[in-house]
């Protein structure tokens, strides 16, 4: 039912052999205690969009500081992570 | 790279581009952050766009009534419902660890545009077009180090998704310019290259000739100029062509363009859509529109370059060259309609915008001269009362400083010189000035006339009116002719 192998490496999550029989079967657990809510009589209606959007007003921004205390490393006014391999040019 | 144009010629490629624009809200998508570009780095950032745990998203109504806006005048086909998706990545440039965009209904689709192409008009289509959020900069290459600037987190931004339609470098050119026209008329972006409100990846891949199946095709991000957009796609044509002779076979892969070097590098292999893991955003509404509203933006939207262009062939008279120049530029179209609204000779008016006004305009700075005084120097040209080169030192001035123009004239003495006497005089002095003109137009040299009209002109302090001036000097000429052709 599942290909754990497949999302293992989607979650870029390496796993031992050992592991992969009991991944499968937890799992598959988890997939089916959710189901029961498929069994479950719900009456919705699409809320109004209008309710949950906003206009288009500039509100004041963090403080560089207060945005940098959540951060692991600074450089200056950036945040600093380790090098993304493999790319030397700004991507962006 | 050596492939011979022969074996190239036996080879098509195939290209569909991924256009990203960033909308001109004031403030982010999700957030009330200001866009303004080039702030202090991370100091347009909230909770909401860097990814703290407990903050939650609310959209901002401009970004969806601009993107609406773009698909409409992109001839799209608008939803009623559409709804984000998580598209989930690891990147440091989203906080998040995902991007909110639209996976399988986003706001438009089913749209095209139309290119002039050198066998004639040719209509590229638009997949789609969906709402999603800018990522941070990163800057590479420093202390061994990435640094993210979080400003552009949440700016929003459209995709812009075209049907593989496009056979050539010019055609990719053109697409861009126009889709770029479209959406400065729409005034939903200003498409600044340079600053990345507008960036282009190329997706290409080349078949044999005739074959109808398409390549492996590779992906070429943000490129970030016309120029480099043709360079790109030259070098990465011949780059597969080559691969393809030479028995390799095609991966798919992202590639980055290198302005210095003019190649494309593998950056990585491209990831399949599972590797996103998309699933609906639970933290937003769908967005629901109905046809009263969609109506109404398309209500905003000014008259488009296209209809534009029928108009000013059909009332104004100009070439489908000119006028496709002239509805480019949405202010220097505006700029041409209030000139004409003083009933000026319209072609005339057009010319003299081509050949003057083109040369010093730069785009969002507003032309100094007022419409009001081109027209008059438009009419002052029509009735003769100036001549080019007045024109054009007259525009060089009210440039510098506007002013009436026919007051400026009047101060300056400019008025053409249409006196036949005084021409006449002129046309004499010039000719008794330059012998060897004379002798060389009776030994059959007609080119040398100009010399003798040009001088003629210089006599006039460049006053004199030109029409003029060459009948005159052409007549006495032909007087000359007849003179020595009767002495032999």
């Amino acid at each position: 039912m599942f290909d754990i192998d497949k999302i293992a490496a989607l979650s870029k999550l390496r796993i031992e052999d050992a592991q992969k029989e009991l991944l499968t079967l937890q799992m598959q657990q988890m997939v089916e205690f959710v189901s029961h809510l498929d069994g479950m009589e719900v009456e919705c209606e699409n809320t109004s969009m209008v309710e949950h959007i906003r206009e288009d007003r500039i509100v004041p921004s963090m403080k560089r500081e207060e945005l940098f205390a959540n951060a692991p490393q600074m450089m200056e006014e950036y945040i600093f992570v380790p090098q993304v391999v493999g790319e030397k040019q700004n991507e962006s | 790279m050596s492939v011979s144009k022969q074996v190239l010629s036996q080879y098509e490629m195939v290209i569909g581009l991924e256009v990203h624009v960033e909308l001109k809200t004031q403030t982010k998508i999700f957030c009330g952050c200001s866009t303004a570009f080039g702030a202090e780095p991370n100091s347009q950032c909230c909770p909401v766009c860097t990814g703290m745990p407990g903050s939650l998203p609310v959209l901002n109504q401009k970004a969806v009534e601009y993107a609406v806006k773009a698909g409409l005048a992109l001839n799209c086909q608008i939803a009623h419902f559409s709804k984000f998706d998580r598209k989930n990545y690891f990147y440091p440039d989203l906080p998040k660890a995902y991007q909110i965009s639209q996976y399988d209904r986003p706001l438009c689709e089913h749209g095209y545009l139309d290119i002039e192409t050198e066998n004639g008009s040719k209509r590229i289509g638009i997949t789609r077009i969906h709402l999603e959020e800018d990522a941070g900069k990163l800057i590479h290459d420093r202390n061994n180090g990435t640094l993210i600037d979080c400003n552009r987190c949440g700016v929003p931004l459209i995709e812009i998704v075209s049907e593989p339609d496009i056979r050539s470098a010019d055609e990719a050119k053109a697409y861009v310019k126009k889709l770029r026209t479209l959406l400065l008329y729409a005034g939903v972006s200003d498409c600044k290259m340079n600053e990345g409100s507008l960036r282009c990846d190329v997706n290409l891949s080349v078949r044999r000739k005739g074959e109808t199946a398409f390549g492996v095709r590779n992906e070429m991000k943000n490129i970030n100029s016309f120029t480099f957009i043709g360079k790109a796609i030259a070098y990465e044509f011949e780059r597969q062509v080559q691969e393809i002779e030479s028995g390799h076979e095609i991966l798919q892969q992202t590639r980055r363009y290198d302005q210095q070097t003019g190649k494309t590098y593998a950056m990585r292999m491209k990831e399949s859509q599972s590797d996103y893991r998309f699933f609906p955003e639970p933290d937003l509404p769908s967005v629901i529109l109905t046809d009263a509203q969609i109506e109404k933006i398309r209500e905003s939207l000014p008259v488009m370059p296209d209809e534009r262009k029928q108009r000013y062939q059909n009332l104004f008279g100009l070439s489908s060259i000119m006028a496709e120049w002239m509805v480019e530029d949405k202010d220097l179209a505006d700029y041409f309609e209030q000139v004409c609204s003083y009933k000026v000779d319209y072609a005339l008016a057009a010319n003299l915008m081509q050949a003057e006004i083109l040369t010093r305009y730069m785009e969002d700075v507003k032309i100094p001269i007022a419409a009001e005084h081109f027209a008059q120097i438009c009419m002052m040209l029509a009735d003769e009362t100036i001549n080019n080169a007045t024109a054009r030192k007259i525009i060089v001035a009210l440039w510098e400083q506007d002013c009436d123009a026919k007051a400026y004239v009047a101060e300056h003495g400019l008025t053409q010189i249409s006196d036949p006497v005084v021409l006449g005089k002129a046309a004499d002095e010039a000719i008794v000035a330059d012998e060897r003109s004379v002798q060389a137009y009776l030994a059959g040299k007609d080119a040398a006339a100009q010399a003798l009209i040009g001088k003629a002109i210089k006599m006039t302090c460049g006053k004199g009116n030109p029409r003029l001036i060459r009948e005159i000097v052409m007549q006495k000429l032909l007087q000359k002719k007849t003179c020595s052709d009767s002495d032999i």
